[in-house]
């Protein structure tokens, strides 16, 4: 094609140069037949017109003198002559227009022979004149005269034939050539036509075909039909470039997404990687409880194969227990791992439940990440432990029992008298026999909440009335130290779901502990409240604080802040309280400020 | 002068629940094993006697409910003794009808205090 590599803009200006080209080339062919026409009619009327002119009369010429002749046979001798000789100049003035307007070449010959016939006329009249018999001159003219003046008036007529037949010929000739001008304008006009809508189309096809194909590769494209690709056949030089762009973009589009892909792959890999090699089974669950995903160790743990995924935790996992914990520790209502879960594969293990929850941007809950810790091991240690504790506790109770008691007995004189410095040493090792039985009696509690031997009676509690039982245990101690026990204002109908025996005890070593580091002039005051359904209790005082780094750690066994001296207590009080109060699926923590004094909460359920 | 019965294996404690409970004034004989403390009890018939749980031969649940089969000893008030806090014990002593439970490490005073008050509850009865 001539238009390869041409740009859009030349083709199109191409196509309407050529359309104005055929419009210029009719209007041309038009303007010529036109101007045909008119040169044949001016033909007919300068040529044949002025021939058929002069003819008529060159007629009336030849019969006036006719006429005159006739004059003359009747007597008007001088006014016929008159006459004659007047048209003979006139015969000779249209003739000879005529004989200048010859324009056919049978004219010729009939000019030739009016001419001499006419002079054959003339030379007759004068003899006709110069006679003067009349009978004489009517005999010339009717023999001599007439003949040749019809003769004249003969070729005359047949000059005009002749130019007559030529108009009408010409008039034939000016038609057809209209005819054909009509035609072939006509024809003109159609073949434009046709051309015209041909370029069109051609011009049209040249633009839209490229931007069909266009088209239909940004759907592919926009289908993530990275591959596909428009043929760069494109007839254009901005078509060319056009589809050489679009084809870049696709292929910067294809490697981009090939990339993407590659690292969310990279990176779907090397979470799963890292999921899998997670040394503890780890569960994700999604709002509707349904599995989600589970690492390796999980699958060994529940003996689940490979495909199983997407069904409800219990349809996979047949453990209602962990399933509970799980709701439980997801719903905040039980801090992880407080109470391990027994699972059973072959041999039983224990593990700590730890939940994390995943929501979206709207606050809903999403996934549930589960992690099971196995702590079998640990707590088989640490059951070991608590039954060692337990049995040396036991072991110590007897010898204690009767080293208090003996020394005791001692003290008070009962089997002899003693002297003062024996009284001040059995009081010292009495002192210390009776830290030693508080000692292997708080140990002894503990094991037992550790170790869950102890029941939590829950019922409801009136937490105003036992916060006044307990602290009225204090107020003797209180009032001697000078120390002043407040009891914030608590609602009549504050109920907590509580063993209020145990709860009693937590406010007991909590009070314990303030009047313990308290000085005089100190105050300790008990507060207690509802937020939501939680009972928050609180035990303030303005005694010397906790040192920072202790804060974290006073929960420990046999941790004391403080210095050596002052240690007192066995140093288990905030680890049981600690049991008790999360025993109860509650929380305890203090607030200190070194030289500023300490506030210990715990909060509990309300009871509902 | 009220009569007690101690029994318990270990000696120790015999001796100090013995010289403690004699300096208050009151007659104590004692008993090491469950046997010796069903002898002990019927022959002296005592007004209360202290009940080891943990004992050679009969221990002292198996003690309280001989004691309880014989109508000479089933009128004798009985007070546990027992180095184990277990509740589980607890509740198998009140249930049985034991008229106390006193869990070592047991002062003095408590000791006392709560013999007085069992021997006391035992007269206003009879």
């Amino acid at each position: 094609m001539i238009f390869e590599d041409k740009s859009l803009k030349l083709k199109i200006f191409f196509g309407y140069f050529i359309l104005i080209a055929l419009l210029v080339a009719i209007t041309g062919w038009s303007l010529y037949n036109f101007n045909n026409l008119s040169n044949s009619i001016t033909d007919i009327m300068e040529n044949n017109y002025k021939s058929i002119k002069s003819s008529d009369n060159m007629v009336e010429s030849l019969e006036r003198q006719d006429s005159g002749i006739l004059m003359i046979l009747n007597g008007q001798i001088e006014k016929g002559h008159n006459t004659f000789r007047n048209n003979e100049r006139e015969f000779y003035k249209w003739f000879a227009r005529a004989e200048d307007n010859i324009t056919i070449e049978a004219e010729k010959g009939i000019i030739k022979s009016i001419n001499e016939q006419y002079l054959k006329f003339t030379k007759l009249f004068d003899k006709f004149y110069q006679k003067n018999d009349l009978s004489q001159r009517n005999q010339l003219y009717n023999e001599k005269i007439l003949p040749v003046f019809y003769e004249v008036k003969e070729k005359i007529r047949e000059l005009r034939s002749v130019n007559q037949k030529k108009m009408v010929s010409a008039q034939e000739k000016a038609n057809a050539s209209a005819d054909q001008a009509t035609i072939s304008t006509l024809i003109i006009s159609m073949v434009s036509i046709l051309m015209a809508i041909l370029i069109s189309l051609y011009i049209s096809n040249q633009i839209m075909t490229p931007i069909n194909k266009l088209k239909a590769a940004i759907k592919e494209v926009s289908n993530k039909n990275f591959k596909y690709k428009i043929e760069e056949t494109g007839s254009s030089s901005e078509i060319k470039q056009l589809t050489t762009q679009f084809n870049r973009m696709i292929e910067k589009l294809q490697k981009y997404n090939r990339m993407n892909i590659n690292k969310l792959k990279d990176e779907k890999n090397k979470s799963e990687a890292i999921v899998n090699n997670i040394n503890n089974p780890l569960i994700v669950l999604d709002n509707e409880n349904r599995i989600i995903l589970l690492n390796q160790r999980s699958r060994e743990l529940f003996d689940i194969k490979e495909d199983e995924g997407n069904k409800h935790f219990l349809e996979l996992i047949n453990n209602e227990n962990l399933f509970n914990k799980i709701k439980e520790t997801a719903n905040g209502e039980e801090s992880s791992g407080t109470n391990p879960v027994e699972i059973k594969n072959g041999k039983s293990r224990y593990y700590k439940v730890s939940t994390n929850s995943i929501t979206t941007e709207q606050g809903d809950l999403k996934y549930t990440v589960v992690v099971l810790e196995n702590i079998t091991e640990l707590k088989k240690v640490d059951d070991l432990k608590s039954e060692f504790v337990s049995t040396v506790s036991h072991e110590f109770r007897t010898p204690l029992t009767s080293m208090n008691m003996g020394l005791e007995l001692i003290l008070k004189e009962n089997v002899g008298e003693i002297n003062q410095d024996q009284k001040e040493l059995l009081e010292a090792t009495l002192e210390d026999t009776n830290r030693l039985n508080e000692l292997v009696n708080d140990l002894l509690d503990l094991s037992k909440i550790e170790s869950g031997r102890v029941e939590m009676n829950m019922d409801k509690t009136n937490v105003k009335n036992l916060v006044e039982k307990t602290a009225g245990l204090f107020e003797q101690q209180a009032q001697e130290n000078e120390i002043e026990l407040q009891i914030d204002d608590i609602p009549d109908d504050l109920y907590a779901n509580a063993d209020p025996n145990k709860i009693s005890w937590v406010l007991s070593n909590l009070l314990g502990n303030a009047l313990r580091y308290a000085q005089n002039g100190d105050y300790i005051k008990i507060a207690a409240n509802k937020k939501g359904n939680r009972i928050y209790m609180s035990v303030e005082d303005n005694g010397k604080g906790i040192p920072e780094e202790y804060q974290d750690k006073i929960f420990e066994k046999f941790v004391r802040a403080g210095d050596e001296e002052e240690k007192k207590g066995s140093g288990l009080g905030l680890a049981i309280a600690k049991e008790i109060v999360e025993a109860h699926n509650g929380s305890i923590w203090v607030d200190s400020e070194e030289g500023e004094g300490s506030t210990f909460t715990f909060y509990l359920k309300e009871y509902k | 002068m009220n009569k007690i019965l101690i029994v318990d294996d270990e000696k120790n404690i015999l001796l100090v629940f013995k010289k403690a409970l004699q300096s208050t004034g009151y007659q104590v004989s004692t008993a090491t094993d469950g046997v010796e403390a069903l002898d002990k009890a019927s022959e002296i018939s005592p007004d209360l006697i202290l009940l080891d749980i943990v004992l050679p031969k009969l221990n002292g649940f198996m003690v309280y409910e001989a004691l309880k089969e014989e109508p000479k000893t089933e009128d004798i008030p009985v007070i546990f003794i027992s180095a184990k806090s277990e509740e589980e014990d607890i509740r198998k002593a009140e249930e049985l009808g034991a008229k106390d439970y006193l869990v070592k490490p047991i002062k003095q005073k408590e000791l006392l205090d709560t013999v007085k008050s069992v021997l006391k509850e035992g007269e206003s009865n009879g």
